[in-house]
């Protein structure tokens, strides 16, 4: 066996942990949400904060219905909006106050209420799954991908889309 | 940052118009004055806020002002119910309506809107809501 230096060892060793490959799969970070009785979420990515839904909110006459108002988030002025119209859900019996989150994508950005905050979570890339044929028509627009949270079935929503929508006239 | 520091040092003079929960602030560049409404006063172009806007149900119970806005000729004037309030505030209280609003508003003339104790306000433009007033006649 030949005699190999510390120096030389260690430097081998520098170099083997260099092409240590990275097994982790690519994952992405979704906000999951309930909204009229089903699950939804947006890339975390886009959303840049969840307020509590008791957060104090100003209305703003000569708005429409899926305006609800406007909250000062620490000296900065966001809009408040459903999305029930949009993705065509049922209106609330009784509103809930839910949570708000502060959404951002490209130049857009407003408060959406949620009924209810469900998880943060990091999944693997390869479990987000082209959503089907089948998928109401409602929807079709604004959903990008389908994945499943506890059993269930979450639509992952292109926020770029429900914005631009929005600000177009719809929902 | 000059800009901002300039800022600092201007006011915004605003006339608010409190009608039971509902408070509207108008640019007070635009008021020319404002008083009692006499049942007398009829030769004048007078405009019901009512027809404006939506009137809060607990603003009857308040008296009827009158409201003298200024035009390019001369003036309009607007009939509600409601207290009136001359006030002054930095103009870093002054906010844009997010752009979602802006491109989503019914009532053209909500223009942008401002903090004042606590509370944010609507700031109405006084010349749309002057074309307004000539629509509804």
């Amino acid at each position: 066996m030949s005699q190999t230096s510390v120096d030389e060892l260690l430097a081998l060793k520098r170099e083997a942990a260099n092409e240590i490959v990275d097994v982790d799969e690519p994952t992405v970070k979704l906000v999951i949400f309930a909204l009229g009785g089903k699950f939804f979420a947006f890339r975390g990515q886009f959303i840049k904060e969840v307020l509590p839904g008791d957060e104090r909110l100003f209305y703003v006459p000569g708005m429409p219905a899926s305006v609800q108002g406007v909250i000062n988030v620490r000296g900065d002025i966001e809009s408040v909006i459903l999305l029930h119209n949009l993705l065509d859900l049922p209106s609330p019996e009784e509103m809930v106050s839910g949570s708000i989150l502060l959404g951002q994508a490209s130049d857009m950005h407003s408060g959406i209420r949620v009924d209810e905050l469900l998880d943060v979570v990091d999944l693997p890339l390869s479990q987000l799954q082209n959503p089907p044929e089948s998928l109401p028509e409602s929807l079709q627009p604004y959903v990008a991908a389908l994945v499943d949270f506890s059993g269930k079935p979450v639509a992952l929503l292109d926020i770029e889309k429900v914005f631009a929508d929005y600000q177009e006239g719809l929902g | 940052m000059i800009g901002g520091s300039r800022l600092e040092q201007l006011n915004l003079p605003l006339v608010l118009v409190h009608q039971g929960q509902q408070t509207l602030a108008l640019e007070s560049r635009w008021v020319l004055g404002c008083h009692a409404f006499r049942s007398s006063q009829t030769a004048i172009r007078i405009v019901e806020a009512a027809h404006l806007w939506s009137q809060p149900s607990t603003a009857a119970q308040s008296r009827q002002q009158l409201m003298a806005l200024k035009t390019s000729t001369g003036a309009w004037y607007l009939r509600f119910c409601g207290e009136v309030e001359f006030i002054e505030l930095p103009a870093r209280q002054l906010y844009a309506l997010p752009d979602l609003m802006q491109a989503r508003k019914t009532w053209p003339a909500v223009k942008a809107l401002v903090e004042y104790q606590g509370e944010l306000l609507v700031l109405l433009d006084a010349l749309l809501l002057e074309q307004q007033a000539l629509a509804v006649g």
